[in-house]
């Protein structure tokens, strides 16, 4: 995939759609050729008000066919469109941000003819390999401002098209934010592969299914254990998960988060379904996948390109490619960017890898949540954390290291805290401690009916428990 | 009736095996844990099992706290189809 090629490309996708809402909120279908065709139409305008080349423009929409067409419109000009979240305030998202860098900015309450000219000390960009500039909220769960590169989605999206041999036969439903650079790499894809799109909101996700039958979709595993959960005891799985999903399913691709292997394999043996998960990181991009060739269960597939990921002694993922996805930071909280883009080309993702004899990566967890125990062994709370979530009537459980015992801990959240509900959950941890082997017993635990959310702290943007403030939370029943 | 049949369908989105009894009264996020996929698959399931469509009232459906809640405005949903 090329962006040069990408206009003429589009152009004349026969058979190729979009369905998208208008910011008025009426829907649209059209041919990729109309969208090419307005997006011409909008870069023109846009040029004829003074944008340029390597001009920074800020967007801020809810998902519809302008956020598209603005996309598009930058990316012909070669200005730099930087998009923020559709929820957040501009200066929480990024402290830095200041009207007057932008030559234009576009939201919801504006329509282009009230844009006015373009700022004249607006920011240019000089680097044409910088596509554009997105936000993406890291594992830290604070937003972190991304450039992003031209040639690195280029390598993504063909790599993306071969490996799961994309044609105009396939169609796509995205229904995450298009602020989220993922979903505008897959606008990308369907443009440049004559797939159909249609994009809704997360609301519709359901209905847009039965409506729009897409052939593939990428969502979080949360969508999927759902549907595992209502057709679970359905005698006629297959038949109702294929009639739920549209019936024209080709595959989905899982991520963002791990998914339970019992829900894996019920979509792909039960339920008749090709559901694949993978692995990625915006600073570098995806990084392993399931195929339809060479999948497992449990790992997140084989990575895209072997020669480019190293395991480090520690076990952490270290990415070192020609084009990563993103080119570096523009905001992030002090130091991060070193931590993560390092000088001699490579993406350290955090993230603690184990590659298995015929080339499986699986995740094992992030590196620093690792627990060192006074013996100094290394423990990864998810781990125990997966066991322990399996308890009947656990909903969360977050595993932390109680410096005052020494010793593991864990902060389990029931469902329902009646004394029956949580004398079973005790009962279950013993087995576990049983078990296990001796840094892996949890020495103390709290069992409570309040669940971690973001109000109380306890979780962070991207719903990952914040355990230093759950620890804090629970620090004197933990350690009395 | 409509009761019955959306607290069946309730259990199916609840996701503990060791779920909660749904009532009247059971509000959908503080007594059964409801997340947002949990409410849209909901929704997605009164639609199939009810043969109803309910894209108009996702406003409104998302703003109802309980299964009892919901199952009067099924009902009416339901009785306004017919």
């Amino acid at each position: 995939m090329d962006f040069n090629g990408l206009f003429e490309r589009a152009s004349g996708n026969a058979r190729g759609t979009l369905k998208v809402k208008r910011l008025d909120g009426n829907m649209v279908t059209v041919t990729h050729a109309d969208v090419i065709r307005d997006a011409e139409a909008l870069a023109q305008g846009l040029q004829d008000r003074g944008v340029e080349r390597g001009h920074l423009v800020g967007l801020q929409l809810p998902n519809c066919y302008e956020f598209i067409l603005w996309d598009l419109a930058a990316i012909r000009i070669g200005a730099v469109l930087q998009v923020f979240p559709e929820e957040v305030d501009l200066k929480t998202a990024d402290p830095s941000f200041a009207a007057d860098r932008f030559a234009l900015f576009m939201h919801a309450n504006l329509s282009f003819e009230s844009l006015g000219p373009v700022a004249p000390d607006a920011d240019i960009i000089d680097d044409r390999d910088i596509l554009t500039r997105a936000y993406s909220s890291g594992s830290s769960g604070y937003l972190k401002g991304l450039s992003i590169s031209r040639r690195g989605t280029e390598l993504l999206i063909s790599d993306f098209i071969d490996a799961f041999g994309m044609s105009e036969a396939d169609s796509h439903l995205l229904f995450l934010p298009l602020s989220n650079y993922q979903q505008r790499l897959s606008v990308y894809a369907c443009l440049f592969a004559g797939m159909s799109l249609s994009v809704t909101d997360f609301p519709q996700l359901f209905a847009a299914l039965r409506t729009d039958k897409p052939s593939f979709i990428i969502g979080p595993p949360a969508i999927f254990e759902n549907v595992f959960n209502a057709f679970k005891a359905d005698p006629n799985a297959a038949a109702s998960v294929q009639r739920f999903l549209g019936g024209n399913m080709r595959f989905m691709i899982t991520g963002m988060a791990p998914i339970r292997t019992e829900v894996l394999e019920a979509f792909n043996t039960r339920f008749a379904q090709t559901l694949l998960e993978a692995y990625g990181v915006t600073e570098t991009g995806m990084i392993a996948w399931n195929t339809f060739d060479a999948r497992r269960p449990g790992t997140v597939g084989k990575p895209i390109h072997p020669e480019h990921v190293h395991l480090m002694e520690d076990g952490e993922i270290v990415i070192k490619r020609p084009s990563p996805l993103s080119n570096g930071y523009f905001y992030s909280r002090q130091g991060e960017g070193h931590q993560v883009f390092k000088t001699d080309g490579s993406i350290h993702t955090g993230d603690i890898g184990e590659l298995d004899a015929e080339g499986f990566l699986t995740l094992k967890g992030r590196k620093k949540e690792i627990i060192v125990t006074n013996a100094g062994v290394k423990v990864h709370p998810e781990q125990i954390e997966s066991q322990l979530g399996a308890i009947p009537g656990v909903l969360q459980v977050a595993v932390l290291w109680s410096p005052g015992r020494k010793q593991l801990a864990a902060v389990i959240v029931v469902d329902g805290a009646s004394e029956g509900a949580r004398r079973s959950v005790a009962t279950a941890l013993q087995e576990y401690n049983e078990r296990a082997v001796s840094y892996r017993k949890i020495g103390a635990h709290v069992i409570t009916d309040a669940k971690f959310s973001m109000d109380s702290g306890l979780l962070t943007r991207n719903l990952k428990y914040h355990r230093e403030n759950i620890y804090r939370h629970y620090a004197d029943a933990i350690e009395r | 009736m409509t009761m019955e049949r959306l607290a069946q369908i309730v259990n199916r989105v609840v996701s503990s095996p060791r779920a909660p009894e749904v009532r009247e009264s059971s509000r959908f996020v503080e007594d059964l844990g409801f997340s947002s996929v949990n409410a849209i698959m909901l929704i997605a399931l009164i639609e199939q099992e009810f043969e109803i469509d309910l894209e108009q009232h996702m406003t409104q459906l998302m703003q109802i706290q309980t299964v009892g809640g919901a199952a009067d405005y099924i009902s009416s949903v339901a009785a306004d189809a017919k």
